[in-house]
């Protein structure tokens, strides 16, 4: 084993706004892999931010939520956000976003054998399960296989909690599993929860980078407008890609 | 702002009429934060914008003026602490890009251990004079657990806490407890028979979060990141300069590198051993100077 081997990291979701949460889970999976017994280098970590066109529940703009993005890895050696997903101009499985960033990454550096994991929380996972009212799945068991098995999955878990016994359940592999847990930083933290203190006009300093709070100010995002709160959303998991 | 719109509510009409009465002005407050901050976290930094937050939206609001962090000094501590200059670099790094909150050394400088209330006195008396403000207020900001220290009593059975600097503290100056999962320091508080009126609890609804000091201290030793769980001004200062075994675990995840695979589990287990800090309990500075000499007199140094 003369050469590590590479990785990237992929981070999908709406960011709506991101939050020093989502930094953590990317620097977390780093730090996995990198500390493995047969350790990865990780090269790059992208965060691809989902087209609002095509999720059934109100988001800030693309355009803001990626100028966001970029300004919470702007100090960042090894993050960056990314359009791709957001240019399509329809919607994308989360399969496809990570097919497309590990050829572009196997293009760019120039490496065949460069792995592209997908980082998530617990959250996601549990969805994997998750049965639609009409009867059918939310996954297609073929695309579950393709991310957990092909590309790989790290998850920053809930304490005790278990994704590869959910994996388990459907029949997948979980030796491109990783579980990690958040035992410097545990937090609650979630844009949800940030978009309730900025409509409220509390302090979101340190929950996210001040470049994200400038933003959000200076765009005027997430205020409270008449009393009602502005993108409100119902659930945590809407209509994920599959 | 221009395509926000503002609906004004029951509470900011209330508000505005307060302030109407008191001929436009509100009262003046300063926050303090006492403690090791080794290191600062985001946690010590969150506490301040919640007390602040809160002590705003009182139906009689202050306006507050400053927050100041005044981190102990190591010398007269009973527990290893990064040096003074070290803590006071990154609390400044911490608080950069703050427009409220600065770090203060008098406590440092003094050559002689302080106790809280001094500490609350000097900056009060100091903001009253600056703000030319006899009625500024100075505020405590701390978490529940050195309210539940208050209540603490010594092996000998001596408090660790003297009654009247509990007093002082709650009635006279005020305190602001952060607290997580709506734990309550009011119990800890009723049991000295104080006046609760400038005692205050809030929790941290938009982040909450359980970083200390003490997991980034571990962290830093196994070699691991605490990018965002302090200001990157910090972790950048604490990389810099090898703090809290980080050299250490740099060293050893390069000879892990280099080596190859075979050698991982011992390389890294001797880093932890060799960086590790000595666990201590979560005590923020020790509060009374007979325990002080008490310590040093068990462990055999002579009281200075």
């Amino acid at each position: 084993d003369m050469h590590t081997r590479k990785a990237i990291l992929l981070s999908c979701g709406s960011f709506n706004p991101p939050t020093i949460a989502h930094l953590r889970m990317m620097e977390l999976a780093r730090d996995h892999l990198q500390s493995l017994p047969s350790p990865y280098t990780v090269i790059e970590g992208i965060f691809s931010p989902v087209s609002g066109s095509y999720v059934h529940k109100p988001l800030a703009s693309d355009h803001h939520r990626l100028t966001m993005l970029e300004k919470a890895v702007e100090c960042s050696e090894w993050l960056r956000a990314d359009d791709w997903e957001q240019r399509r101009g329809k919607w994308s499985r989360s399969r496809e976003v990570l097919h497309h960033h590990r050829q572009t990454a196997r293009h760019r550096f120039k490496d065949s054998n460069i792995d592209c994991f997908m980082v998530c929380g617990g959250d996601l996972v549990d969805s994997f399960t998750r049965i639609l009212p009409d009867g059918s799945s939310l996954w297609a068991i073929e695309d579950l296989k393709t991310i957990v098995e092909d590309f790989g999955i790290i998850v920053v878990k809930r304490p005790g909690s278990e994704p590869s016994k959910t994996l388990k359940k459907i029949g997948l592999s979980s030796y491109k599993c990783h579980s990690i847990e958040e035992n410097t930083c545990p937090n609650e933290l979630s844009s949800t929860l940030l978009r309730a203190a900025i409509a409220q006009n509390k302090s979101i300093k340190y929950c996210t980078p001040d470049g994200v709070i400038d933003y959000i100010h200076q765009s005027g995002l997430y205020k409270a407008v008449n009393g009602h709160k502005a993108n409100e959303e119902n659930s945590v998991i809407n209509n994920p890609r599959i | 702002y221009s395509s926000a719109r503002v609906s004004i509510d029951d509470r900011t009409l209330a508000t505005v009429i307060f302030r109407l009465g008191m001929g436009g002005t509100t009262k003046r407050a300063i926050l303090l934060s006492c403690g090791s901050f080794n290191p600062p976290t985001l946690a010590h930094l969150r506490m301040m914008e919640l007390a602040r937050d809160h002590l705003r939206s009182l139906p009689c609001p202050y306006t507050v003026v400053e927050g100041l962090f005044s981190p102990v000094s190591s010398t007269y501590v009973h527990k290893p602490l990064a040096e003074d200059e070290h803590r006071l670099a990154m609390l400044e790094r911490a608080t950069a890009s703050s427009g409220w909150m600065r770090v203060d050394e008098w406590e440092t400088r003094r050559g002689e251990w302080t106790r809280t209330k001094e500490v609350l006195r000097h900056h009060r008396a100091a903001a009253r004079q600056r703000w030319s403000d006899d009625h500024l207020d100075c505020f405590l900001v701390c978490g529940g657990d050195l309210v539940d220290s208050f209540a603490r009593l010594l092996p000998d059975g001596s408090r660790l806490w003297a009654a009247e600097d509990v007093k002082a503290i709650v009635e006279e100056y005020g305190i602001v407890v952060i607290t997580r999962d709506g734990s309550s320091p009011a119990a800890t508080l009723a049991s000295f028979s104080l006046s609760l009126e400038r005692a205050f609890t809030v929790s941290d609804r938009a982040c909450p979060n359980d970083v200390s000091s003490t997991r980034l201290r571990e962290a830093l030793a196994e070699g691991r990141s605490i990018r965002y769980c302090t200001q990157d001004g910090v972790v950048d200062y604490i990389l810099q300069h090898g703090l809290y075994g980080s050299s250490k675990a740099k060293a050893a995840a390069a000879a892990v590198a280099a080596a190859g695979c075979a050698s991982t589990g011992s390389v890294a287990a001797a880093a932890v051993a060799a960086g590790a800090a000595a666990k201590s309990p979560p005590l923020n500075g020790i509060q009374s100077e007979k325990t002080l000499q008490n310590r040093w007199l068990e462990n055999g140094d002579a009281v200075p």
